[in-house]
């Protein structure tokens, strides 16, 4: 293996899990995620420079990813799950409010808290809006800091940390409208 | 630190994301706040969950993706070469100076790397000097703030099952943290950082023997042995006790690092 292929290995394979992670979130179907995460090592592949190296390696390999799936989401027929919504098109999102409690999710055993948990988390974190899954996606799936989340997203890190807030508060507000709505009550007693 | 500032820096704080003054605010917050300290937990199991969610409709980790990923990997970088940039390929006398400079370069590094340590440092000690830079230039975020060692000696181990003794300092050696988890060339470890009269000095703790440990400098130190290393302007010095290995990183000199190490063994 010569030096520039050992190199560029050096730098992704200990991130392809991840990427494989975050594809599935953004892609519908698991083909067009193995696609996804192809179409990304090879553009990174083309990209690569022994002499100019990415020097965030994980927030290049993703802004990569990121923007096929725009790219997909504008002009191929692949279902894109999660649509990156672009910098100039977002209006600014206030942090939480500080002066708002946590949405309550107390008054259930540990035991009730963890089934209700298992039950709601995925359909609470499918309820928020594109632009909160994915900050969370890429630091939860992708297991990017809020530096370099900024670096995919190109925007301030202040932005990063105001949209994680309210990402987090909104999966707590969808939480608690969760464990109120009949719905939860009727499947906790079956 | 009033309830309505943590609920401000909670999921920074859980991110890791926080610096460590702050840090160590919203910790004592949760120490003393029973209402606050049941929303970290929620917080955490909101977390945990999704965590486990968000892994579990990908393959990854199975030995069918990672086969795949080698596959994929195999593929583009046989058949698909990078070309270089044309602004990056240099014209011949470009590239003859750019050579000598890069010789000159090394050269020069080499001779200031013989100037500290005698030999070039191995894989381990960049891998503890890059970690404890990346700590810095993160704003030092621990998952635990505390100054009592058994506090954070009990945390590391309900976390990484390494069963540790930091080192017990007193006011005049200096003071301890907090400590966080962290990776050592991809495996767990436990970082725990110090306080040392202004400097920063971390304690990794990882499990296993290194052989790199025995390419570094050896030194008796009150009765035990211990290996030294000097890159980059830190220090590094390690020891094994059990089945760990623990390395300080500081920018201090090995004597204080030394010391560090012995109040461990007290």
């Amino acid at each position: 293996m010569d030096e520039l292929t050992s190199e560029f290995l050096r730098h992704v394979r200990p991130l392809g899990g991840r990427l494989q992670a975050v594809a599935r979130k953004y892609c519908a179907r698991r083909e067009d995620a193995a696609d996804l995460v192809q179409e990304t090592l090879l553009r990174a592949w083309r990209a690569f420079s022994p002499v100019e190296g990415p020097t965030h390696p994980r927030a290049w390999l993703f802004s990569i990813m990121r923007n096929i799936v725009i790219d997909w989401h504008r002009s191929t027929g692949r279902q894109v799950l999660l649509v990156p919504v672009a910098q100039e098109e977002l209006t600014e999102i206030a942090a939480t409010s500080r002066d708002e409690p946590f949405a309550p999710l107390c008054g259930m055993s540990e035991e009730q808290f963890r089934e209700f948990l298992d039950r709601a988390v995925v359909r609470a974190f499918d309820a928020l809006d594109a632009p909160f899954r994915e900050v969370v996606i890429l630091s939860v799936a992708g297991d990017l800091s809020y530096r370099e989340i900024a670096d995919v997203l190109d925007c301030p890190v202040g932005t990063v940390m105001s949209r994680m807030a309210r990402a987090r508060g909104a999966l707590r507000e969808r939480l608690a409208d969760f464990a109120r709505s009949p719905l939860h009550r009727k499947e906790a007693r079956q | 630190m009033n309830c309505r500032e943590l609920r401000e820096y909670l999921f920074a704080f859980l991110d890791s994301e926080l610096d460590a003054a702050l840090s160590i605010e919203v910790q004592r917050h949760l120490e003393q706040c029973p209402e606050c300290a049941r929303e970290a937990e929620i917080e955490r199991a909101i977390r945990r969950q999704l965590s486990q969610a968000l892994h579990e409709c990908s393959e990854e980790g199975t030995q069918s993706a990672d086969s795949q990923l080698d596959e994929v990997l195999a593929r583009i970088t046989s058949n698909d070469k990078p070309k270089l940039k044309r602004a990056l390929l240099p014209n011949r006398w470009v590239a003859v100076l750019s050579a000598a400079a890069v010789i000159g370069f090394a050269v020069i590094i080499g001779v200031l790397w013989r100037g500290e340590a005698g030999h070039r440092p191995n894989q381990f000690v960049d891998l503890l000097i890059a970690d404890f830079e990346h700590f810095q230039e993160k704003g030092q975020p621990l998952q635990i703030a505390s100054s009592d060692p058994i506090e954070v000696s009990n945390w590391v181990a309900d976390q990484t099952a390494f069963q540790v003794t930091l080192p017990a300092l007193t006011d005049t050696h200096g003071k301890l943290l907090g400590a966080r988890k962290c990776t050592i060339d991809g495996k767990p470890a436990a970082l725990a950082a110090y306080d040392l009269h202004g400097s920063l000095a971390s304690l990794v703790i990882m499990p296993g023997a290194n052989p790199d440990i025995d390419n570094m400098e050896r030194v008796e130190h009150q009765g035990h042995a211990h290996w030294v290393d000097r890159c980059k302007g830190h220090t590094v010095v390690a020891c094994k006790r059990g089945a760990l290995v623990y390395a300080a990183v500081s920018k201090l000199p090995e004597d204080r690092l030394l010391a560090l190490m012995t109040n461990s063994e007290r």
